[in-house]
């Protein structure tokens, strides 16, 4: 029997490749564990305010759970069954659809929007939490806007590139603390909130910022929960590559991220309706007193550093893969450090971006709503689950994924057609609604269209060619 | 990513050959290589869909 070879590739490249059965570490729990910690994070209490920006308590909980049940129950299967089946990182396996140029363009593009945006967000929370504390203990007099704030978010950022240039091992440990932190937090907060307040003074809180049309507030809320059932399509398929049976693969995104993102939005649209603010950052130290306050938006600070960490550390992985022989010679360090630049830009307009985080939230859902409807077709309906492995990793013409010059002209039809159904319904920047979105949302027919376009492109245009290798 | 790059002899095109060559080979079994069956993804249909109407129904009832 011949040796193993000793294979010393850097780590990050390494995980691009297939693993093999003794390399899939989780099991059905162990997947389940990973998706509650990705789930009960600040941004699910930054979710639950914006809920309530529209609706009050009893609205909020319905909204919640239709949202997200409908977002997790898509993006599941488009993503998390063939990265669970191949065990390929997903940005690979996403050439099948795209091609490889077309994932190029598609990572270089949407994803870092989406990392960059995200990471802003969660940076000016940084910095808003870090404010709070220093306005607390030190007697600053630091406001939500002020140039401090952009101080600490560009702290928060300094901290997330070291950790992320130094290796994600640095961040495993810090998230042994954070993990169960954000589960104490959640069920603290969760107890504060009702050591004050009845469940009927929740219940009757009016919501912060409605519209006048009642049915329209409610389908905004349903909007944004949809927007974070589909955002995970970037970020959980590279975790369900580990998993040891399809049944894990699938099933712990129910238990996981739908359950448990519920719970923190739900926490976070309780304070928010009883504190009267959407920003988890000016809960705490009304909520908690000083000292629990403090610690709170200590932990909040915290808790962002390794958020920040774990978007940056999947986009540049993706960025490197999706970007071949144009980011393989670029140094690590170079290129998260140059990712986190518009990061930091961003950080000097913390009102414009941070308040209008729900703003964000939708312009992402009128991206990932059509990428679930597209992948999810093209995998289960147009491939039957077939995907040849080598042709994956072959960037000649000669792979069955080349298509035309390395793109799939029929995903990125589709994915047009899907993101002009949802602006048609839903103005991501305006908020403002058209025909039928009060009865269908945006995302849900977005999503269908999208499918719909790629299959009808695929079966007339890309079939007949005898490209794609359908 | 050097798996892709135009080198065609390097450390990564080399393990990646490997492992293909494993996953390949008609006697290697991983249950995660399974396909999920229709009868499983219809009652992952069928969960999210009862969550979704419970959920609709009792957002009706209460307006």
């Amino acid at each position: 029997m011949a040796a193993t070879p000793k294979f010393t590739g850097a780590s990050a490249a390494f995980g691009t490749l297939p693993v093999l059965k003794e390399e899939r570490e989780l099991g059905f729990l162990d997947n389940s564990w990973i998706n509650i910690g990705l789930a009960i994070a600040t941004w699910a209490f930054l979710l639950g305010g914006s809920t309530a920006l529209v609706v009050g308590a009893r609205d909020g909980i319905y909204a919640i759970i239709i949202g997200n049940v409908i977002g997790v129950s898509i993006m599941a299967v488009s993503v998390c069954i063939s990265t669970g089946k191949f065990g390929i990182e997903q940005f690979t396996l996403m050439r099948s659809v795209f091609g490889p140029v077309g994932i190029l363009i598609l990572v270089g593009f949407f994803l870092a929007i989406y990392g960059v945006g995200w990471s802003s967000v969660l940076s000016i929370m940084f910095g808003r939490a870090i404010s709070g504390v220093m306005n607390q203990v030190v007697g600053t007099n630091i406001g939500e806007n002020d140039l401090g704030v952009t101080f600490f978010a560009i702290l928060a950022i300094a901290i997330s590139w070291l950790l992320l240039w130094k290796g994600p091992t640095a961040v495993k440990w810090l998230n042994r603390l954070v993990g169960p932190g954000k589960l104490i937090l959640c069920f603290s907060i969760l107890f504060l909130i009702f050591s004050h307040k009845s469940w009927s003074d929740i219940a009757n809180a009016a919501p912060l910022a409605p519209f006048d049309d009642h049915r329209l507030n409610f389908m905004i809320a349903v909007e944004f929960n949809l927007a974070a059932g589909f955002g995970w399509w970037p970020v959980l398929g590279n975790i369900s590559r580990f998993t040891r049976t399809p049944r894990a693969a699938l099933w712990p995104n129910l238990i996981g991220i739908f359950a448990a993102a519920v719970l923190g939005e739900l926490v976070g649209l309780f304070a928010a309706l009883s504190l009267g603010s959407h920003d988890p950052t000016a809960w705490m130290i009304p909520l908690g007193g000083a000292f629990v306050g403090v610690t709170a938006l200590l932990f909040v600070g915290l808790a962002n550093i390794t958020a920040i960490v774990s978007i940056f550390y999947g986009m540049c992985l993706a960025m490197r893969q999706a970007g071949g022989r144009y980011f393989e010679a670029m140094p690590w360090g170079l290129l998260t450090g140059a990712l986190f630049v518009p990061v930091i830009v961003i950080a000097f307009f913390p009102g414009q971006i941070y308040d209008n985080f729900f703003k964000f939230l939708a312009w992402t859902a009128l991206g990932f709503a059509p990428l679930s409807g597209v992948t999810a077709m093209d995998y289960l309906v147009l491939r039957r689950g077939r995907i040849k492995q080598c042709d994956v990793f072959n960037d000649s013409a000669n792979s069955d994924y080349a298509f035309w010059r390395g793109i799939n002209p029929a995903s990125f039809v589709a994915l047009a057609a899907g993101g002009s159904i949802y602006y048609a319904l839903f103005n991501p920047q305006s908020l403002a609604a058209h025909g039928p979105f009060v009865w269908v949302s945006a995302s849900v027919p977005a999503c269908l269209v999208a499918a719909i376009v790629h299959y009808v492109l695929t079966r007339t245009m890309v079939m007949p060619a005898r490209r794609g290798g359908y | 990513m050097t798996i892709a790059s135009e080198s065609p002899d390097n450390e990564m095109r080399r393990e990646l050959n490997r492992r293909l060559n494993i996953i390949a080979d008609p006697s290697y079994m991983d249950p995660a290589r399974t396909d999920i069956s229709g009868r499983e993804l219809g009652i992952w249909f069928a969960v999210t869909a009862a969550i979704l109407l419970g959920a609709i129904a009792m957002w009706v009832g209460g307006n």
